[in-house]
């Protein structure tokens, strides 16, 4: 079935485990991190088992993008996995925020 | 004595020291012959068996010489052996590259494995071997319940598909 221009740009807005992601992707230092990187960063809010399969999701989102470190330090090692966010997850992400500040806001009011 | 140390035991004795000479039988040159023989037989059990590169069995070394017209053939099973290991995560790759596709190797299942292999290698070199040895049943744990998620997560996706 062939996308209504619509559904072709809109931005896959992400999940609770994939804005978790975003904002340690777009933290202070913003450079790319690999995935145990994240978990430990995170205290404890993501999990090494979900953590590869919600990043190939996010890749696949285009949220984000990953490449192969290039130096390899022991040759008998699988080389690493980075991840950065995208522009597209960049957007997703402020969106997210601004729909969580207006959720917020009108919890608040109905209170 | 454990069954693995009478093993290894009963396989030295089985290709214990062999010498092949030929003499006329001189009491004084039998001595000379065995005591070269102890000598060498020391010598190369010691030895490790880097030591023997070129030989097809690293577990035997050999040696060859002439020794007063006598031909002294000795071969001894080196006491110091190599392990060879792979590198951890390499078993729970072969098991995984059994039953996920390409893209789940190269996304999911090899990432994992590549940042375990590092976190092990970070605690092998800090001289921590039992924690070593916990990130690595913590990375089988981690990678299992990976391969579950996606297989789970496809099953789903394709009977919403229906």
């Amino acid at each position: 079935m062939k996308k209504t221009p619509n559904e072709e740009q809109r931005i896959a807005f992400p999940s609770g485990k994939e804005a978790i992601i975003l904002e340690l992707l777009l933290g202070n230092s913003s450079r790319e991190k690999y995935g145990l990187e994240l978990v430990r960063d995170s205290a404890n809010r993501l999990k090494r088992g979900t953590i590869y399969v919600t990043l190939d999701r996010m890749e696949t989102k285009g949220l984000v993008q990953s490449r192969l470190e290039h130096e390899k330090t022991d040759e008998r090692s699988l080389p690493r996995r980075l991840y950065r966010v995208t522009g597209v997850g960049q957007r997703a992400f402020e969106a997210w925020q601004m729909a969580r500040q207006a959720f917020s806001l009108q919890s608040a009011v109905n209170l | 004595m454990s069954r693995k140390a009478r093993k290894k035991k009963q396989r030295v004795q089985d290709r214990s020291v062999f010498i092949g000479y030929s003499m006329n039988g001189d009491p004084e040159q039998l001595k000379m012959v065995e005591s070269i023989k102890i000598e060498l037989t020391d010598v190369m059990r010691s030895a490790p068996p880097g030591a023997a590169a070129g030989l097809p069995d690293i577990e035997t070394m050999s040696h060859h010489e002439s020794v007063h017209e006598a031909d002294l053939y000795v071969e001894a099973p080196s006491e110091a052996t190599t392990k060879i290991s792979r590198p951890p995560g390499s078993l729970l790759r072969s098991v995984a590259d059994f039953f996920c596709s390409i893209p789940t190797m190269t996304n999911v299942v090899d990432p994992a494995i590549a940042d375990m292999q590092f976190e092990i290698y970070e605690a092998l070199k800090a001289h921590r071997p039992q924690k070593a040895r916990w990130i690595l049943i913590r990375g089988y744990w981690g990678v299992a319940v990976a391969i579950g998620l996606v297989q789970t997560l496809r099953r789903v996706s394709q009977i919403l598909k229906f």
